[in-house]
């Protein structure tokens, strides 16, 4: 993990801090109601979800867009009250040894404090139907723009955080966290709505019953990813079995992996697609534990064949066709002398076939060569063998981690 | 994992508590809807409808306690309208028709009666108690929600949870010939905070409809289909897991075809034991994955070791030895196995002190380990060999009988019947072939030396 501070997250922060010193500039409001909100969006806050993308993320914008949506507060003293809660919350997380989140804080502040804004504009105007509920009214063209704004303004913030972190392009990222996150947006604008209709009625009850929906929302996420975490740590166990039995060097499958997702994100595939080339690239070498003993000859099975093998083991599994057509290609050549390039190739199998050579040439025991030499060497290949796009991909992923 | 259905017929004793509890569910929507003056069909159809929607697409949770919204409905029906809207709302959810058509009849009629009888109790009890039903609700402040809506709703859940589910766990006591209490634990100890969250909804939701209208309605339901979204891809890939985790396990042990299925079972063993001591769905789980992967690090041990006819020489019985030690170290980064690891590293141990890799004796060793140890035995012997047949049931556990104290522990041998006898077991004669592609054979099979009574 690197601690540096990047410039998108600089950016946002001072951002966030600036909007919410504006807000705190205008006076904080001294009202119970104030006060409670605060409080429950502290409470929220510590209710944390892993998405499906592995992104943290922290509930108290719920409770903060019934706020918006009670209509009673400005856009700012919003703001300033979700800053507030989210303090506190931070101070909690302190506490306790937490991660802080404040990049996640600051983007959220700002997504809010759009989203405020938005909504004030369309609830607005007059003509509009509504929900009411004693003082409250809720504008249901409002919402759909709430809930837009909120989902983009906070995607676009952090895929640019991601794309700087990884030094990759933003939109896929972009397009990975709107998927990931549109369900559970969705979600925090329907329970603020309820928050907000029920409070002039229920007054603090209707902040426990508020919790229940979060608390649902939170365990079924949480299910997701540690079922996630797991199933990727058994891939990652499983694909230790061919190197531990010596059929392939120390590591190997490990390095190619990692190598294969850094092309892979340097060649702009979707989130998803990269999922499945780091656990064809994990397995890649799976069908070698059918060569009886390491120590026989392990030419005796031709290498498309020991691929083959591979790949029906994990098609065998009925759950990853795209990852065994990955796994079943990964020795064929990108075109074949006097043919055109081979368009039905998959893109995986392209990337596992640079990383796994690539990995052959350098890795310390083994041949031994220069990062720039082996990339020579690949580069010979780019005829037939290695797709030069992939090797290019290669090439910019190895300069960012500074090994050329 | 679902049992074959049981051919037998339902015991006497089963069928008369049956018929006596649907007659109670009769009387209970009877009584739902004489204690009520009046009875707003709208309010019962739209509830019911919302019901019956919602349980055609029931939802499991992964990892036990199931997850349904139709007592939410009910719970709001109840506030709205009264008990027999409640009531009626109820019965319209007891339709499922997955269930009419897999299930028999006499089970969906009780799960019927079961869901009237709880929804009219939970209303009449309510009504008893002197909660709010309907108009008075609309303009309720904070004090009196308290009062006049949860107090006595809290009592009247809690009341009909506890009658509920003691006339299932009585039902499934007596189907399954086990002891009530257990049942009642394993299967609804974890169940209640999920009620609590449930009624609470449900009086959100009651409180909303009657103040903001049906468009409240909406709001509600958009959290709980995001969180049945997210539930639902978890079983899916919880379902994919296993079967992953299964075939690329029967794939690589396929090194050695004469054992392959053989970790799949011994994992199916070791959780339908958990499952007889009534250990917790997550334990359980633990369990499975563990006694499936308690052999990865055999893959590590040379071919020529593992199948060499005759004795090891002792470089070669070291080499051997260390594949418990293996095994961990592959599957270590695994965190659901975290604690489970011991059963990995011990499997090998005997209980007088012979085993490997640690040499432990008699209680030194974990349970789980010896209880893998057994299973893996026990299946090697039910199972047939390329230089035996398969052992009958009887005569395999008697063999474990006679290496109780040297190699086994009788309390995991004990575990083992009961769990068998419960469950039943079918021994596994013939090995089937795994995958399309053939293993190359480059070696001749020969004597492999796993009988487990003789200690590998």
């Amino acid at each position: 993990m690197t601690t540096r501070l990047r410039s998108s997250d600089g950016a946002t922060t001072i951002v966030a801090a600036g909007l919410l010193a504006a807000a705190a500039l205008q006076g904080v409001p001294t009202t119970v109601v104030f006060l409670a909100f605060t409080l429950l969006i502290a409470v929220s806050e510590l209710f944390e979800v892993s998405l499906p993308n592995e992104v943290p993320y922290m509930l108290g914008v719920a409770p903060a867009l019934g706020f918006v949506m009670l209509g009673s507060y400005d856009s700012l003293e919003v703001v300033l009250a979700f800053g507030l809660g989210a303090t506190l919350a931070l101070g909690i997380r302190a506490l306790v040894r937490r991660p802080l989140r404040i990049p996640q804080i600051a983007a959220h502040t700002i997504a809010l404090a759009l989203a405020a804004g938005v909504y004030a504009q369309v609830a607005g105007l007059d003509h509009l139907p509504r929900f009411e509920a004693g003082d409250t009214r809720i504008s249901p063209i409002g919402l759909v723009t709430m809930f837009v704004t909120i989902l983009l303004v906070q995607s676009v913030l952090h895929s640019l955080r991601i794309a700087e972190q990884g030094h990759t392009r933003w939109w896929p990222k972009f397009r990975g966290q709107v998927r990931a996150t549109a369900a559970l947006q969705l979600s925090a604008v329907s329970v603020g709505a309820l928050l907000a209709l029920s409070y002039p009625s229920l007054d603090v009850y209707a902040f426990l019953l508020f919790l229940a929906p979060l608390a649902a929302t939170q365990f079924a996420f949480r299910q997701f990813a540690s079922i996630r975490t797991t199933y990727l740590q058994t891939i990652r166990a499983l694909s230790k079995v061919p190197e531990m039995a010596g059929y392939t060097m120390p590591g190997h499958s490990t390095r190619v992996a990692e190598l294969s997702v850094a092309i892979a994100t340097e060649l702009g595939i979707p989130e998803r697609q990269i999922d499945e080339i780091e656990y064809a690239a994990l397995l890649h070498d799976i069908g070698r534990v059918s060569i009886p003993d390491p120590e026989d000859d392990q030419h005796a099975i031709p290498h498309p064949e020991l691929a083959m093998i591979g790949a029906n083991i994990v098609r065998e599994t009925g759950h990853f066709p795209r990852v065994a057509d990955m796994i079943e290609h990964q020795q064929d050549p990108y075109r074949r002398r006097g043919e055109d390039v081979d368009r039905d190739l998959p893109h995986g199998a392209k990337i596992i076939k640079v990383a796994s050579a690539y990995d052959d040439l350098t890795r310390p025991g083994g041949i031994g060569l220069s990062s720039w030499d082996a990339l020579e060497k690949l580069h010979l290949g780019m005829a037939y063998a290695y797709d030069p796009q992939v090797i290019q991909a290669l090439t910019r992923a190895l300069e960012k981690r500074g090994a050329i | 994992m679902e049992r074959k259905p049981h051919g037998r017929a339902i015991p006497g004793r089963l069928r008369r508590y049956i018929a006596a509890s649907i007659i109670a569910g009769m009387g209970a929507v009877a009584l739902a809807i004489l204690v009520d003056p009046e009875i707003d069909w709208k309010i019962a159809v739209l509830f019911g409808s919302l019901a019956f929607a919602a349980e055609q697409f029931p939802i499991t949770v992964p990892i036990g306690s199931t997850y349904s919204v139709t007592f939410i409905l009910t719970i709001a029906a109840i506030i709205i309208a009264g008990p027999a809207e409640a009531t009626i709302a109820a019965v319209f959810a007891a339709i499922s028709v997955r269930d009419v058509r897999e299930k028999p009849l006499h089970r969906n009629l009780f799960n019927a009666a079961q869901l009237a009888f709880m929804a009219s109790a939970t209303a009449v009890v309510y009504q008893t108690l002197g909660g709010s039903i309907g108009e008075s609700i609309r303009a309720i402040d904070a004090s009196d929600l308290l009062r006049g809506v949860i107090a006595p709703l809290a009592v009247a859940v809690t009341l009909s949870f506890m009658v509920n589910t003691a006339m299932v766990s009585a039902a499934v006591a007596m189907s399954q010939n086990m002891p009530f209490g257990r049942i009642w634990r394993s299967g609804y100890a974890a169940v209640w905070r999920t009620y609590v969250a449930f009624a609470l909804l449900g009086v959100m939701l009651g409180v909303l409809y009657l103040q903001a209208g049906p468009g409240v309605v909406i709001f509600l339901l958009m959290p709980l289909l995001v969180a049945r979204h997210a539930f639902q891809a978890a079983v899916a890939m919880e379902n994919a897991y296993d079967s992953t985790v299964r075939s690329l396990i029967s794939a690589i042990e396929a090194k050695d075809p004469y054992t392959s299925g053989h970790a799949g079972r011994v994992s199916e063993l070791s959780e339908m034991v958990a499952r007889a001591y009534g250990l917790s769905p997550q334990v359980q789980r633990k369990i499975r994955y563990a006694a499936l992967m308690h052999d990865v690090g055999k893959l590590v041990v040379l071919n020529k070791v593992l199948q060499k006819p005759g004795k090891l020489t002792p470089e070669e019985y070291e080499h051997m030895k260390a594949h418990p030690v293996h095994g961990v170290e592959i599957v270590s980064e695994i965190e659901l196995l975290s604690d489970a690891l011991v059963g990995v590293r011990h499997h090998h141990e005997r209980m007088d002190g012979k085993g490997y890799p640690d040499g432990l004796i008699g209680d030194e060793i974990p349970f789980l380990a010896r209880l893998i140890m057994v299973c893996d035995a026990f299946d090697s012997m039910t199972s047939t060999r390329s230089y035996r047949k398969a052992k009958n049931i009887e005569d395999a556990f008697a063999e474990l009988h006679r290496c109780v104290g040297t190699q086994f522990d009788p309390a995991a041998i004990e575990a083992l019947e009961r769990a068998v006898a419960k469950e039943g077991w079918e021994p596994h004669p013939e090995t089937e072939a795994l995958f399309a592609v053939p293993v190359p054979e480059v070696h001749e099979r020969r004597h492999h030396g796993d009988d487990h009574a003789a200690s590998l």
